[in-house]
Formats: structure tokens, sequence, C-alpha cells
């Protein structure tokens, strides 16, 4: 079982990385959002992973928040955005 | 039935459903949180006024099933693609811009649809008529128009079945209409 | 090793990988609504197939409702988020023509999207 944590934290944190990279690249705000939003949902993946491991039922509510907060935060910022005409 | 009872059920509906979130956020289900939870609802829609929901005329569940099988399926299949050009030539993924025509004319279902495109891979809705009859989706990978004219099948299909799972008000025949 | 044991081990890391592919054409695709494409979706496929091998380490029903409760607020989240980002940006003008094979938003007598000049605007009932 140790494996199989040890494999799918390596591949989230790999996806991590990745859009850590496309959240510095950009070249435009929307590709920051996006890769900002794919973090909340890889955090989400990560804390589920880990707590499935070692057993802490408190995360799940923690899932629930960081998931709203990704939603809210993105779809805000995509809307502010959109009205500013951004063009890059 | 009339239409004050119609939105009656709807508004029954709705609480039952909220009411059941309520339960799995709180995950156990005792005397005290079915309570505290009726009055949360009850609080809710009193502080919101919550729209009633336009309740269909008939719900086919097999139909419905059906509808989610082969979406889940779809999700897959259109996953492991969008993975593959990821891992081959990203750089020569090519896509298109394509405006599908909607059918059914109910809120609804154009919900359904608009959300099955967005929540596959290789489709996106990025725009809407003024009229919400066309949706205008971009989709990856187009290499060419034939390619494009099959990705509008598609979404047809998937307005098809929806509309054969959900038989709503606005897409009845009129004569089975008793507003 | 229990049946349970057997699906975390199978859903986790097939979950992952979907999730490490997504990121990958995240950072591969060449131009912004495709890389939306390969951002949004397969996280969210990825989430899915993780919770669904998460759920059977709960322990009780109890423990595991709450992640059937994330998984779906997912669902229902993820085609919104999507199409705002895709939707904005398109209205914005940040699109790759040279990517596009067939673009037909532009037709004779069209011109750009329809939600260019009236954002925010409602539609007259």
């Amino acid at each position: 079982m140790n494996t199989v944590y040890i494999v799918t934290m390596v591949l989230l944190g790999a996806a991590f990385l990745m859009t850590t990279a496309r959240l510095v690249r950009g070249p435009s705000s929307f590709d920051r959002i996006m890769s900002l939003d794919v973090m909340a949902v890889l955090l989400v993946s990560g804390i589920a992973v880990h707590s499935a491991f070692y057993g802490e039922p408190a995360y799940a509510p923690l899932l629930l928040v960081v998931a709203m907060l990704g939603f809210v935060g993105s779809v805000s910022a995509a809307r502010l955005a959109g009205s500013r005409g951004e063009r890059t | 039935m009339n239409r004050n009872a119609r939105r009656a059920a709807s508004r029954v509906l709705m609480g039952v459903w909220l009411l059941g979130i309520w339960l799995l956020l709180w995950g156990r289900i005792d005397a005290l949180t079915v309570a505290g939870g009726a009055v949360v609802v009850a609080g809710a829609y009193a502080a919101s006024r919550l729209p009633a929901v336009p309740l269909v005329r008939r719900i086919r569940p097999l139909r419905v099933a059906a509808v989610i099988a082969e979406f889940a399926w779809d999700l897959l299949v259109s996953s492991v693609v969008i993975g593959w050009h990821a891992l081959y030539r990203p750089r020569q993924v090519r896509s298109g811009i394509i405006d599908v025509d909607m059918r059914s004319r109910s809120e609804l279902i154009l919900l359904g649809v608009t959300t099955s495109i967005s929540l596959r891979p290789g489709t996106i809705l990025i725009d809407l008529d003024p009229d919400r009859t066309v949706l205008r989706i971009h989709a990856m990978p187009v290499r060419s128009r034939a390619e494009a004219d099959s990705r509008r099948a598609g979404v047809a299909t998937t307005e098809e079945r929806l509309m054969r799972a959900f038989v709503t008000w606005e897409d009845a025949p009129p004569e089975e209409d008793d507003r | 090793m229990s049946v349970g044991d057997v699906i975390t081990a199978v859903l986790l890391p097939v979950g992952a990988a979907f999730s490490a592919l997504g990121a990958l054409g995240a950072l591969r695709f060449p131009d912004l609504h495709s890389r939306l494409h390969a951002a949004t979706k397969p996280q969210t496929i990825g989430l899915l197939l993780i919770l669904g091998g998460v759920a059977p380490q709960a322990g009780t029903v109890s423990a595991a409702a709450p992640l059937l409760l994330v998984g779906f607020f997912q669902l229902l989240t993820a085609p919104v988020t999507a199409q705002t980002v895709a939707g904005a940006a398109y209205r914005a003008g940040v699109v790759d023509h040279a990517t596009l094979t067939v673009d037909e938003s532009r037709r004779e007598g069209e011109d750009g999207p329809w939600f260019a000049n009236r954002s925010g605007e409602h539609r007259p009932e």
C-alpha cells in the first residue's frame, strides 16, 4: 500500500509542478486563472489521498472548503479579466 | 396538475434535495441533524427566495440511466484522447470553433447540454447567441471540416438523448399541455 | 489485502495519472483553449477516480459521505469554471487563429462574439 501512496503522490506532485510552470509562463491572465483552478483541484486530490492513508476524517470539510474557494476564485477572476477586455 | 401545485411540488423536491446535501455534509443521519437541516433549508428558502425549479413533464428513469452511462463512457474515452495528444506532438494539435443549433426550447435541456459539453474533454462552450438557440463551442482535436461536422452531430445526439430522458413542458406537444 | 484495498490500489494511481496527463497537456498545448480542455476535464476525472479510491479507506459509510459531496461539487463546478474562463477569453479576443482549422464565427455578415458588446447586460425578456 505504501507503493500506491508514493506513486500517486509523485504523479500528483508532477502535475502540480507542471501546472506551476504554466502559471509562471502565462502568457495570458486566463492561463494563470486556469492554472490556479487546477492547483486547487490537485490540492483536493492530494489531501484526499493523504487522509486515506493516514486516517484523518477531519480532512473532509477541508476538501469542500478548498474546492469551493478554488471555484469561486477562478470564476470571479475570469469574469474580472474578461470585463477588463484583456488582450495578451 | 395546475401551475400552483406544480410549483409547490418543485419546492418540496428542491427542499428534499437541499436536505440531502445537508445530511451528506454532516455525514450522519439522526433526529437532530434532520431537524436542524429542515430549519436551515426553510431559512435559506425565506432568505434567498429560491425560484421554483421548472418541473419536467415526465422523467424516463431508464433513459436517464442511459444518459449517465453514455456520458461517463464519453468522459473516459475523450480523456484518453486528450491525454494521448498531450503526449504525442502536442504542438500540432488543431481545434475548431463550431456553431451548433439547438432543437429544444427548454432551459433545463439547455443546461444539461452545456454542462455536458463543458464537462467532457474536447469541447467547451464559449458563446451563446442572444436567443439561446445556437451554441458556439470550441472543440479539440478538429483537423477537418468533416471532423467539425461529426462533433456537431455529437452535441445533437447528446441533446436528443436528454430530450428523450426528460420530457419538458416547453418541448411537449401543445395539445398535451394543460397549463 | 481486502477488496477495498484493491480498489484503492487501482483507482488512486489511475486517477493521479489522469491528473498528470491533464497537467502535461496544460503545459504543452499551443493555445489557451486547448490548454483549457486539457487542464479542466482530466482533472475532474482524476479527482473522481481518486475520491472513489479513497472511499473504501474511510471505514464507515458516514465518513465516506463527504467524499461523495466533494465529487458531486466538482462535477457541478468544473463546467462552470471551464466555460466562464473559455468564454471570457473568447470574448476578450484571446483566440489563436493559427491553431483553428474551422471557425464558424467568421461568416459573412457576422463579426466576432455575440456577447462582445453587451457584457453584463441581460437579455430582454
